[in-house]
């Protein structure tokens, strides 16, 4: 009977933070062809080799050697402590900086949140934060790349939690969730924050997240050869949402909606792109590598997943491609606020075989 | 067996119970995960996953020996089960060493399913194996004992199928919740606004543990109970489970979120399906079993009313 008493003296109060505090104490100074390497979806278990697996993680990295290492969620799954920590180790063996947004799975382990999150936080070269506040979800932060010469912010990489599941769930099924509308307000303080140390402008900046946004399959709906990658769910999901699911038929998609966004459309694909996102990437559904465009009455930008990294769960094939969807996506940040994308296909085979899809100009 | 030794021999089985409860809690997350993957890990973990469905097998030989039904039944589970149990955890065992030397495992300890894995259940299963084969033994070697207690099954054979299917799928729906209900200690999101919702929670995983603790010590005790006892003590806990599950609803009703908040890692399937099957499992868990018994217990006195109806009138 200590648990209750235990919890009730552990209650605190919410905490605002300033603004400030929500950006990287470190300084990562930017320089032309900055490189981000988005992994994704590496899903360690209690069943993973992670001495094979980290390998394979090192091999990606070393593949496209970036200058820092996004991790968009669901790094675990039903994962004991002693995974937890090994997948830290093997982020803290790239020996670049890196962070973490977390993914709907990532929860689901022999461990508190705030076990995960202290783990994260403290690992060496990590960019990881969680500020203590009132804003919903854990991983809601933002990586200022200075500029050396004028000390100003040249590219900001947003880190958001999509959470996982809402709180408006079916009685029988659990639904997506998206990112909160007091995340997108405090996204807009961030940039808002951000545009201010850079005289008034809007700093150019890509947006990490785990869940899929709406305006995926608007875009797909719209382009579905796309700038980059497929889309190779191969099953329809029956929970989409009828909005979706309606929209998809009216334009003739008969393979039904392959993608597993939240459950409802937010503001912030809009609201990001008024302040200068250039790009929006997520993980979740692994077999998709699939990107494009998409223009909204706001503006236009890039929306994209990245590749799945590594075996583990489940994976794709491509048979038009002749390899594995699985490596890392990276992208190249230019001083002009465009960026490059490159998809790093790396095989698990004996010599880590490499293969490549770039798009340039973003 | 006197009380002491008997009470001593319970302990022993509640030790493998919680012992059974934690591996399997942590196996049901593991085999989710074998089952989604495209890449099987079944050749991999088939040694843990035999190691923890042996140390659950131990704790049915156990009740069965703590229970049996009749004095040639005791000896024929203490020979049958017990060559069975050593078979199976020779062969975890010996499997786990073939992995290690194979190099599959890389060392002793490897990062997986516990911390000192696969050592802990290399260790475990030598010592199934032993306690299999001491199982045997004495079936072979057993002589006679007036002192031991027998527990005679009273109901007819459609019944026994059914109780022996419910309470096996309970027993295992049970080891499972008690290692969520150990595992919440530890893992439990302290200090949220909720913690009165986990605690609802809580309680209701620790019930069908309560349930068995309570029948194996306490109410199959070799006293024989009235037919009146028995329904008071299924209608006394329905109350209770009636209660925790009210109180387990409220928390829902006003904190629709708090499980996704505070208890997705004990509900892994759940959440790896998109399926909300726990809040329904935990709350008939507490309530079908005294709910079932009160019932029959219905049945049967219903059935002894009318046999003393009709006995007088026979006699008219």
């Amino acid at each position: 009977m200590l648990l209750p008493l235990v919890f009730l003296c552990s209650c605190g109060a919410a905490k605002n933070p300033d603004i400030s505090a929500y950006f990287n104490k470190e300084n990562l100074t930017f320089h032309e062809g900055y490189k981000i390497l988005q992994l994704t979806d590496i899903h360690w278990s209690s069943n993973t080799d992670v001495l094979t697996q980290g390998a394979y993680l090192q091999a990606v990295v070393k593949a496209a050697n970036p200058d820092f290492v996004m991790v968009t969620g669901d790094s675990l799954l039903g994962a004991t402590t002693s995974t937890a920590q090994a997948i830290a180790g093997v982020f803290e063996s790239f020996g670049k900086p890196f962070a973490i947004t977390w993914g709907n799975h990532d929860r689901e382990g022999e461990y508190s949140p705030r076990w995960l999150s202290n783990l994260f936080k403290n690992a060496r070269n990590s960019f990881y934060d969680e500020v203590d506040d009132a804003v919903f979800g854990r991983s809601n932060y933002v990586i200022s790349l200075t500029d050396s010469m004028t000390g100003k912010p040249a590219w900001d990489l947003y880190s958001l939690d999509s959470n996982s599941y809402p709180e408006s769930q079916n009685a029988l099924y659990y639904n997506y969730d998206v990112i909160h509308d007091d995340q997108i307000a405090w996204f807009q303080q961030a940039a808002a924050y951000s545009a201010s140390q850079n005289g008034g402008n809007a700093v150019p900046g890509l947006a990490y997240f785990h869940i899929p946004l709406w305006e995926w399959s608007y875009a797909y709906i719209k382009d579905q050869k796309g700038l980059i990658g497929e889309v190779l769910e191969n099953s329809a999901n029956s929970f989409a949402p009828s909005e979706l699911r309606k929209a998809y038929e009216e334009a003739g998609i008969t393979a039904g909606v392959r993608f597993w966004p939240g459950y409802k459309q937010t503001a912030f694909f809009d609201d990001a792109v008024k302040v200068g996102v250039k790009g929006f990437f997520c993980g979740h559904d692994h077999s998709n590598d699939w990107g494009t465009k998409y223009t909204s009455s706001a503006g236009t930008a890039y929306v994209g997943y990245g590749v799945k990294s590594g075996k583990e769960l489940y994976y794709a094939h491509s048979d038009k491609r002749g390899w594995d969807i699985i490596g890392g996506s990276l992208a190249t940040l230019h001083a002009n606020g465009k960026f490059d994308l490159t998809h790093y296909y790396v095989q698990d085979d004996s010599v880590y075989t490499v293969h490549t899809e770039e798009v340039t100009g973003l | 067996m006197n009380s002491k030794t008997r009470y001593l021999a319970l302990a022993i089985e509640a030790i493998v119970y919680l012992l059974a409860s934690l591996s399997l809690f942590t196996l049901v997350a593991s085999m989710g995960n074998a089952i989604g993957s495209t890449v099987s890990v079944f050749p991999r973990m088939a040694p843990y996953y035999l190691s923890v469905t042996v140390l659950t097998y131990l704790l049915f030989i156990l009740h069965s020996l703590l229970f049996p039904k009749n004095e040639r039944l005791f000896r024929l589970s203490l020979k049958a089960n017990g060559i069975v149990l050593a078979a199976l955890s020779f062969i975890a065992a010996l499997s786990i060493l073939i992995k290690v030397i194979s190099k599959e495992y890389q060392s002793f300890l490897i990062v997986g399913p516990s911390p000192l894995f696969p050592l802990d259940y290399f260790l475990l299963d030598l010592a199934l194996t032993a306690v299999g084969v001491l199982f045997a033994l004495k079936g072979f070697r057993y002589q006679s004992n007036s002192g031991r207690l027998d527990f005679p099954y009273e109901h007819g054979l459609i019944r026994r199928i059914f109780a022996t299917v419910f309470r096996g799928l309970f027993i295992l729906l049970s080891l499972y919740l008690s290692g969520s209900f150990i595992m919440v200690i530890g893992i439990a999101n302290y200090g949220s606004s909720t913690w009165w919702c986990m605690l609802s929670l809580w309680l209701l995983l620790g019930v069908p543990a309560g349930y068995l603790f309570y029948h194996d010590f306490f109410f199959k005790n070799g006293k024989k109970k009235s037919l009146e006892q028995k329904k008071m003590i299924a209608l006394f806990t329905l109350g209770g489970a009636l209660f925790l599950d009210a109180f387990f609803l409220f928390a829902l009703l006003l904190n629709r979120n708090f499980i996704v908040e505070d208890a997705t890692a004990l509900f892994v399937l759940d959440f790896m399906k998109s399926v909300n099957a726990a809040p329904y499992l935990v709350s008939l868990m507490a309530i079908l079993p005294p709910f079932i018994a009160y019932l029959a217990l219905l049945i049967e006195s219903k059935g002894k009313a009318k046999s003393l109806q009709k006995a007088p009138e026979k006699g008219q």
